[in-house]
């Protein structure tokens, strides 16, 4: 009778391990899950019980998954076959809007969790602030958190968030902690917030006994401890896991040691998720008709016309600019438009940067672009004419707005262009530029979406005076 | 946003990621330089990916 008390007490109680293993920012590198299922099949048979976590970003960046005929569910069908226990949600959860991101949570054989989002009562996004879970008779208490800009959102583009209210993490946190702490032997945040913030969350909050981190593309090679947390993050696209062990005697947690494995290096596949990739990539989403072409395009400058139209459009901006290098075809033929045409036309997935310029500075970023790319942007919402001088430098700029009147050198427009443009063009100019968080080919699928039929016969919009 | 690379200050849009940053250092510094053969580490050492996202006052460093 004592011995059954002793028992049922958990005074006799032996050490126990828990094992996590955690990866983030997968986005939709699908080529490696044949290895990554691999590697945990190897993994459960040692560790039968591990517990298998995503930071999030789990889709977003390639198109066999983002524009699959059932969007991201090529990722969903995956991590269910591999066995995922959780996912925090991270900005890029977002990028397909929320009826996606509500699809794609309903489909998969996971929880999601989010502790800092604040859902409108009609939302379908099934999110919990955290989940329970019980591995070996251990209680542990995993609560999401995604980062936040200094907009208060994450970096996914505004309108995909419409609606939502999100608040940092450190500000949801305590009264979780409070909540948990006491129901559960371990607690762990589950976190898209970034390397650096993760740090800081940990020097306030060492009730954690670890966070299991995403978004910065950090790879925590050497064990991080701080403030007495674990702090993990492996890097990104399926290129590595982490995995930390937990071990506990009497409730308390008396060693934590983490390790990242190769996922490439690691030999043996899955035969049937090699199978599942094999079909995804095989499927015919690169041959899907995205739009028709109405008169064929036999040069760059309407190509480029079109490419500026599109993230003009989609950003709801004055002027878009292109450089001259980012138009990768020279002419598309007549008749249907291929997915596959559009990512040759366009396969740099720059995201797509919006600025309130002046005329003046607008004229510069021309200038400036013509001295860096070798070539004047291609544009939307303007034309404009040029002499060349004879160091081969831009003068004579006349630039015309869409409406026929001249640039006005002292007003504001909203131009976009690419980060590209963004990062090389030095030129003077007082707003600082903020991502729109939406690549120039997934703004020019959208916009081929509202204008299927595209016909820019004899449109040109840049002119070199002689 | 600010950030710093090899701690020389780069002013650069928001939502910049390290490939981003690092094309406007080098735009800065002259230097011509293939960017998928960095190897970048953060402040505490750490190897981040070009694709990574930066934040406020950032500290990036390559070898």
């Amino acid at each position: 009778m004592v011995l059954v008390a002793l028992i049922a007490t958990g005074c006799l109680q032996k050490e126990r391990q828990v094992v996590v293993i955690s990866l983030n920012d997968m986005h939709a590198n699908i080529d490696n899950f044949p290895k990554f299922a691999g590697l945990m099949d190897s993994l459960r048979s040692v560790y039968p019980d591990l517990l298998l976590l995503s930071a999030g970003d789990n889709r977003t960046g390639n198109p066999i998954n983002d524009r699959y005929k059932d969007p991201s569910i090529p990722m969903v069908e995956l991590m269910n076959a591999t066995g995922f226990d959780l996912s925090v949600l991270g900005n890029h959860e977002f990028d397909g809007g929320q009826d996606e991101l509500a699809h794609v949570i309903e489909k998969s054989d996971f929880d999601y969790v989010c502790a800092n989002i604040h859902l409108p009562s009609d939302s379908k996004i099934n999110v919990s602030p955290y989940k329970i879970l019980e591995v070996n008779g251990v209680k542990i208490g995993v609560i999401g958190g995604i980062q936040i800009g200094k907009n208060g959102l994450p970096d996914s583009h505004p309108l995909n968030l419409e609606g939502i209210k999100f608040d940092s993490i450190a500000n949801v946190l305590p009264a979780y902690i409070d909540e948990l702490r006491e129901k559960c032997d371990l607690l762990f945040l589950l976190s898209h917030g970034g390397h650096e913030y993760e740090r800081f969350i940990a020097s306030r909050f060492p009730e954690l006994d670890a966070i299991f981190g995403g978004h910065s593309h950090t790879k925590v090679a050497d064990m991080t401890i701080v403030n007495g947390v674990l702090i993990t993050q492996s890097e990104c696209k399926l290129k590595y896991v982490t995995l930390s062990k937990f071990t506990l005697k009497k409730g308390k947690v008396t060693d934590k040691s983490d390790t990242l494995i190769s996922i490439p290096l690691f030999e043996t596949e899955n035969a049937d998720v090699r199978a599942m990739v094999d079909q995804y990539n095989s499927d015919e989403t690169f041959q899907q008709v995205v739009a028709n072409v109405v008169t064929p395009f036999s040069n760059r400058e309407s190509l480029g016309c079109l490419m500026t139209d599109a993230i003009r459009y989609e950003a709801e901006a004055d002027m878009g600019f292109q450089n001259p290098g980012g138009v990768r075809c020279d002419s598309l033929s007549a008749g249907p438009l291929t997915l596959k045409e559009v990512y040759r036309l366009d396969p740099f997935s720059n995201d797509i940067v919006a600025f309130t310029l002046s005329g003046e500075e607008i004229v510069n970023m021309i200038r400036c672009c013509w001295f860096t790319d070798g070539g004047a942007p291609h544009c939307s919402g303007c034309t404009y004419s040029f002499k060349l001088n004879e160091n081969d430098e831009i003068s004579n700029l006349s630039v015309m707005l869409e409406n026929g009147k001249p640039l006005d050198l002292k007003a504001k427009y909203k131009i976009v262009m690419n980060s590209y443009m963004a990062s090389v063009l030095d030129f003077d100019h007082e707003d600082p530029g903020q991502s729109t968080f939406q690549s120039s080919n997934k703004m020019l699928l959208d916009y081929l979406q509202d204008h299927p039929d595209i016909d820019y016969h004899a449109v040109a919009r840049v002119r070199l005076q002689h | 946003m600010n950030i710093y690379v090899n701690e020389k200050k780069i002013s650069i849009f928001h939502g910049a990621t390290v490939k981003s940053a690092l094309m406007k250092y080098y735009r800065a510094t002259g230097e011509k330089v293939n960017l998928d053969s960095l190897d970048v580490r953060d402040a505490y050492g750490n190897s981040i990916a070009l694709d990574g996202s930066l934040s406020e006052s950032s500290r990036i460093f390559t070898k």
